[in-house]
């Protein structure tokens, strides 16, 4: 089985920057092979490749006026059957829509034993607003087609502006991870986790840590099981995550959940999280958890369960994310509390 | 939208990529004495960077500023709802980047309105990614283009090179590269890939583009110098029984798009020679008119032609 992951984005988006680190740090010991649709810039580094046992093969059509489907296929076939990789992967013309990249992928796996292992857009955050705004439909189409998006020179970027890039990605695809960390702070490993999006997401993992392991639904501590049988205990409804400020079907508990690129003070964090425990004003909440990028240069993860509040320093997670569940949760409220963050 | 003399309305077609500097191009020729106009003038608005015009010159210049967000707005009737509306005695039509030209430069337009000059901005910071990828947009935006002006460049760049991609589709244009501290000029001080001082200068396959490209620019540098390339026969009707053309296949956009790129030789085995065969030239090269240039251009008078084997590539490449 040959693993396919596709890396689109737009002429400087920096994909052969993170095609590099994925070689190096994510795909050690594997056969890969390197299908360019777009003359770069900065070449690949060919004898790195060649030491990695990386095969390239560029294709001819790197021009929009020519069709990438007809000879795509083709193309992927032959180098399958010339080289069997582990993985291809797939840096298509940054001026094409990735679904058109996607649907030559799937046709041929009927043909070969292929899998479309990832998609992943990686966007300019300083260009994101004007590119969408004029490229019109192959940017678009680009971030609505994603699996995961990675923004890049986010380092150099305001906080304003990431956060406004991210608005306006989150407005035209739900689902992505938006991975606002600086690339160079994040293991190539686990970004490669986050582009497949096989990462649990936080709400899943939270849900599971607080899942009763005698009834498997969720309740709060020193309740009585009993009393709540009518609630639904068989639930595959942990997975459809990605929608925040999703309920679940769990009658009482809920979750609430956002993504931030602020910057936190340890301190004022924790007199945030302490004042969850403040039902009128926030609901009844039974736990929160997040990781959080903190104003020291380095990371805060938090977990909070009613009456004891826990933070530690821990790696850069690919961007800020904190997650509440509990009942009868008041979004707006957890929204300002956390939105306001002192800088 | 055509060339028209005396047009009631004249249309500046500004092109280039987004932030390639239309509007810092524009914002400063508005604010200019020798573009000063007693009327109206209408500035379409089809890309949104991050420059902008200031309201104080828009009203300075009697200039009303209109937004297209979808370049599919733009139509005839939308026009002459502004022609009405504004009575403009000059539009600028700032085009998106993304947009194909000829979409605009093909569309109707309000009686009275003529075309007067099509201009391109390029970011040389970008051209080599951008001309990679994009040709096709590129090569539309400097088709017919009076003025091509590259900015943000250094001595570094391969400036020679850019000009090349621009004077492949369009011999006349007036190219112009900005730098830091303003023009630069000189660009042509790099060695061509042969030797011009000898006694007969050898052109390799793969520098056919380029020689014809230096030789069209450059017509003193190669009289009464004698050449020698490998080209294909071409002899287009009219031509006398002792003139043919040799020349070769360029791809100026992409495999879809090709031009016969050639100059007239003149030789007395011409008359032996196959349309569409390889042959091996050499020649003296001569300046002058002939009707099928329309123009002065050189011609060769070939002392040796002979036939010869396809070039490994036949197509001719610009970058």
């Amino acid at each position: 089985m040959t693993k396919i992951d596709i890396i689109s984005g737009f002429l400087g988006a920096g994909k052969t920057t993170l095609i590099q680190k994925l070689l190096k740090e994510a795909f050690k010991g594997e056969q890969v092979v390197l299908i360019e649709n777009e003359f770069g810039e900065i070449g690949i580094d060919g004898g790195f490749l060649k030491e990695a046992g990386v095969e390239i093969r560029e294709m001819n059509s790197g021009c929009i006026c020519c069709s990438l489907v007809g000879d795509f296929g083709a193309s992927l076939k032959e180098v399958i059957d010339t080289y069997h990789p582990d993985r291809i992967l797939i840096e298509p013309s940054g001026v094409g829509k990735l679904s058109d990249v996607k649907k030559a992928v799937e046709g041929v796996k009927t043909d070969a034993d292929v899998v479309l292992n990832s998609a992943t857009t990686v966007v300019d955050v300083k260009k994101c607003k004007m590119y969408l705004k004029n490229f019109g439909e192959f940017y678009r189409n680009q971030v609505e087609s994603a699996g995961a998006i990675i923004l890049s020179r986010t380092d150099i970027a305001d906080d304003a502006k990431v956060e406004q890039a991210v608005e306006q990605i989150r407005a035209l695809n739900a689902e992505a991870p938006i991975i606002t960390t600086p690339e160079d702070q994040i293991d190539g490993a686990k970004l490669l986790e986050i582009m497949e999006q096989h990462a649990p997401s936080l709400e899943e993992e939270l849900m599971e840590e607080t899942r009763c392991e005698v009834c498997g639904g969720h309740h709060a501590p020193g309740e009585e099981h009993h009393h709540h049988h009518d609630h639904e205990h068989e639930h595959g409804h942990h997975h459809d995550h990605g929608h925040h400020h999703h309920h679940h079907a769990d009658e009482v508990f809920g979750s609430w959940g956002m993504e931030t690129v602020k910057k936190y003070n340890a301190q004022d964090l924790k007199v945030r999280l302490d004042a969850l425990g403040d039902a009128d004003t926030y609901g009844m909440v039974l736990r929160a958890k997040g990781m959080v990028e903190g104003d020291k240069g380095t990371w805060i993860y938090f977990d909070m369960v009613p009456g004891e509040v826990e933070l530690r320093e821990g790696q850069p997670d690919y961007t800020g994310r904190i997650c509440v569940i509990g009942s009868k949760l008041k979004e707006e409220a957890l929204k300002d509390l956390f939105a306001g963050a002192a800088e | 939208m055509q060339m028209v003399d005396n047009a009631r309305v004249v249309v500046y077609l500004m092109a280039g990529f987004l932030e390639s500097g239309k509007t810092s191009f524009l914002r400063y020729t508005l604010g200019q004495e020798y573009f000063e106009i007693d009327g109206n003038t209408l500035l379409i608005l089809c890309e949104e960077g991050e420059e902008e015009y200031g309201e104080e010159l828009l009203k300075r210049t009697n200039t009303t500023l209109l937004t297209v967000d979808d370049p599919e707005e733009m139509t005839l009737e939308w026009l002459q709802e502004a022609d009405r509306k504004y009575r403009p005695e000059r539009v600028i039509i700032e085009c998106n980047g993304m947009c194909p030209v000829s979409k605009i430069e093909d569309m109707d337009v309000p009686a009275g309105w003529g075309l007067v000059q099509k201009l391109v901005t390029v970011d040389a910071s970008t051209f080599g990614t951008y001309i990679a990828n994009m040709k096709p947009l590129f090569m539309e935006m400097v088709r017919n283009a009076e003025l091509v002006m590259f900015n943000r460049c250094t001595r570094d760049m391969p400036l020679a090179s850019y000009r090349r991609n621009v004077k492949v589709v369009n011999q006349s244009a007036q190219i112009i590269f900005e730098g830091e501290d303003g023009e630069i000029d000189n660009i042509f001080e790099d060695a061509m890939p042969y030797d011009l001082d000898a006694p007969v200068v050898q052109i390799d396959d793969m520098d056919y583009g380029i020689w014809y490209v230096d030789m069209m620019d450059h017509p003193e540098r190669y009289l009464k110098k004698t050449v020698e390339y490998k080209a294909k026969v071409l002899k287009p009707r009219g031509f006398a029984a002792k003139e043919f053309v040799a020349g070769r296949m360029a791809m100026t956009c992409c495999a879809d798009d090709t031009t016969f790129l050639g100059y007239i030789c003149r030789s007395p085995y011409a008359p032996k020679l196959t349309p569409g065969q390889w042959v091996k030239v050499r020649g003296t090269v001569g300046y002058e008119y002939t009707r099928a240039y329309g123009r002065k251009g050189p011609v060769i008078k070939a002392e040796y032609v002979e036939e010869a084997q396809a070039p490994q590539d036949e197509m001719v490449y610009f970058n």
